[in-house]
C-alpha cells in the first residue's frame, strides 16, 4: 500500500519536477514518437540531480537481456512529498516499462515514461502521446494472446 | 490475497486522493493573502530598528505538488499529463524554448561581444553552465529563498548554495583572489533596504539563459527590502562588456507560511544527457 502511495506521488512529483528541471529537450536525445513496451528487473536507483536514473536489466524485443539507465525526475522532488529510497521503487522487482527509445540508436538509454506495477495497473508521468502509446501497445499486445 | 490487496491499494488512493480534495476545499476557504494584504502587515524590527529579514521566502506560487496527482482510470492506471501543448511531448521544450526567446528583458551588450552571445546560445545545450551540474550564480539563481541573521552576520540561501557576509564589515581582500560563482559580498544598509554588493566572480556563470556571459569584472548590487509580509528583491548587474547596467531582476517575494522548513542534503549532480544529445533543441 505504501508502495502504491508512494507511486501515486512519484506521478505527480515527475510532473512537477518536470517543469524545474526540463533543461536540455527531451526530444534532443529521445523520440517522442516512438515507445518501446518491455519487461525489466530493477538493478539500480541513482538519487541524483537533475535526474533520478533507474536501472533495469531490460529483455529486448529479440530476446538480448541490456542493462539500461532509464532517465527520471529529479529526486529532491520526489524526497519532499516522501518518495525516496528503497520503497519507491523496490530492486529485483520486475516492471514491465515503456520507454522513449535514443535518437542515437543507444540501446542503453531511454526516457521511462510509464511502468507497470506488478498487479497490472499502469504508472505514468509524461506527456499524453506517452499514454497513448503506452496503451496502443498494451491492446496490441492483447490482440497478438489473443490469436 | 491479491484481492485484499488490490481492495487495499484502491481505498489508499482513495484516501490519498479524499485527502488532497479536503486540502483543496480548506485552501479554497481560506485563501492566501494578496501581495497588498502582505505589504500591508506591520514590518517586524530589530533592537536597532531595522527590518528583520530572517526567515523563508517564497515567490507566491507553485510550491505544492498536489495539484499534479492524476486520478486512476477505471482500469486503476495512473497517467499523469504534463501540460505539453497538443499533449506533444517535444512540445514541453519548445513552448519553453519560445518563451525563454520571447523574453526581453535582456542585457545589452557592446557591439564586439553579440557574435559570442549568438555562440553560445546556439549551443547553449551543451554550453550553458546550468545544464553541466554547475551552479547558477548571481543573479541568475534569483533571491534567495532563507534568509538567516545573527546578529551583524546574514546568511543567504538559495536552495543549498550559501552566501555569508556581516553587514557593514569590508570584505577581505584575499577572498578577491578566488573566482566565484556566486561572488564576494559586501552588506550595508540604505534606511531600511539591505544592499548587498557583490565582485571577485568568476567568467563560467550566465547571466541567463541565451548565452549570456559576463566578464570577471561583473559587479551585482542585490536590494532587500522588507514592507510587511512582503519582501522587494532587486540585481543591478554592471559590467564591462554591456553598454549600460543590466536590471536582471525586480520581484516581491512572500514570507513563507512555513517556517519551520528545514534545508535538505544536497544531492550530488551528475550530467548525464549531454553524450545523447542529437541536436540544439533545448528548453
Amino acid at each position: 500500500m505504501k508502495t502504491l502511495r508512494s507511486l501515486c506521488l512519484l506521478c505527480g512529483l515527475l510532473l512537477a519536477a518536470s517543469s524545474v528541471y526540463a533543461h536540455h529537450s527531451v526530444a534532443a536525445q529521445f523520440d517522442p514518437e516512438k515507445m518501446v513496451m518491455a519487461k525489466g528487473i530493477l538493478t539500480k536507483v541513482d538519487w541524483i540531480n537533475p535526474h533520478t536514473y533507474f536501472t533495469m536489466d531490460v529483455k529486448q524485443p529479440d530476446g538480448a537481456l541490456v542493462s539500461m539507465e532509464l532517465e527520471s525526475a529529479a529526486p529532491a522532488a520526489l524526497r519532499r512529498a516522501g518518495v525516496a529510497g528503497r520503497e519507491a521503487m523496490k530492486v529485483g522487482t520486475e516492471y514491465t516499462i515503456f520507454y522513449h527509445p535514443a535518437r542515437n540508436g543507444d540501446k542503453g538509454i531511454g526516457l521511462l515514461a510509464v511502468f507497470t506495477l506488478p498487479d497490472g495497473r499502469m504508472i505514468g508521468a509524461s506527456a499524453q502521446e506517452s499514454f497513448d502509446l503506452a496503451v496502443k501497445l498494451v491492446e496490441e499486445e492483447k490482440a497478438k494472446s489473443r490469436k | 490475497m491479491r484481492t485484499r490487496l488490490v481492495a487495499g491499494s484502491l481505498v489508499v488512493l482513495g484516501l490519498t486522493l479524499a485527502s488532497l480534495e479536503v486540502r483543496a476545499q480548506q485552501a479554497q476557504r481560506q485563501p492566501p493573502p494578496s501581495l497588498d494584504q502582505l505589504k500591508a502587515m506591520p514590518t517586524p524590527r530589530d533592537a536597532d530598528g531595522k527590518p528583520v529579514l530572517m526567515g523563508w521566502w517564497g515567490g507566491g506560487g507553485g510550491g505544492g505538488f498536489g495539484g499534479a496527482l492524476g486520478a486512476p482510470n477505471e482500469r486503476g492506471d495512473v497517467f499523469v499529463a504534463m501540460p505539453a501543448r497538443d499533449g506533444r511531448l517535444q512540445n514541453l521544450e519548445n513552448d519553453s524554448y519560445i518563451s525563454q526567446k520571447s523574453e526581453d528583458n535582456v542585457p545589452q551588450y557592446k557591439p564586439e561581444y553579440w557574435s559570442k552571445v549568438r555562440d553560445l546560445d546556439l549551443h547553449g545545450n551543451l554550453q550553458d553552465p546550468a545544464f553541466n551540474c554547475k551552479p547558477q550564480g548571481v543573479p541568475r539563481q534569483g533571491p534567495p529563498n532563507r534568509i538567516v541573521q545573527l546578529g551583524a552576520e546574514v546568511i543567504l540561501f538559495n536552495g543549498t548554495t550559501i552566501r555569508d557576509f556581516r553587514v557593514g564589515q569590508k570584505r577581505n581582500p584575499d577572498d578577491l583572489l578566488i573566482e566565484t560563482w556566486n561572488g564576494v559580498p559586501e552588506g550595508r544598509w540604505d534606511g531600511d533596504t539591505l544592499i548587498v554588493e557583490s565582485i571577485g566572480f568568476n567568467d563560467q556563470s550566465w547571466l541567463g539563459w541565451g548565452g549570456f556571459f559576463h566578464s570577471f569584472d561583473m559587479k551585482v548590487t542585490e536590494t532587500f527590502t522588507r514592507v510587511g509580509n512582503a519582501l522587494h528583491y532587486t540585481a543591478l548587474v554592471e559590467d564591462p562588456v554591456l553598454i549600460e547596467p543590466w536590471h536582471a531582476r525586480d520581484q516581491w517575494m512572500i514570507f513563507s507560511p512555513n517556517q519551520n522548513a528545514t534545508i535538505p542534503e544536497a544531492t550530488p549532480c551528475e550530467e548525464r544527457d549531454k553524450n545523447h544529445i542529437v541536436n540544439n533543441r533545448r528548453g
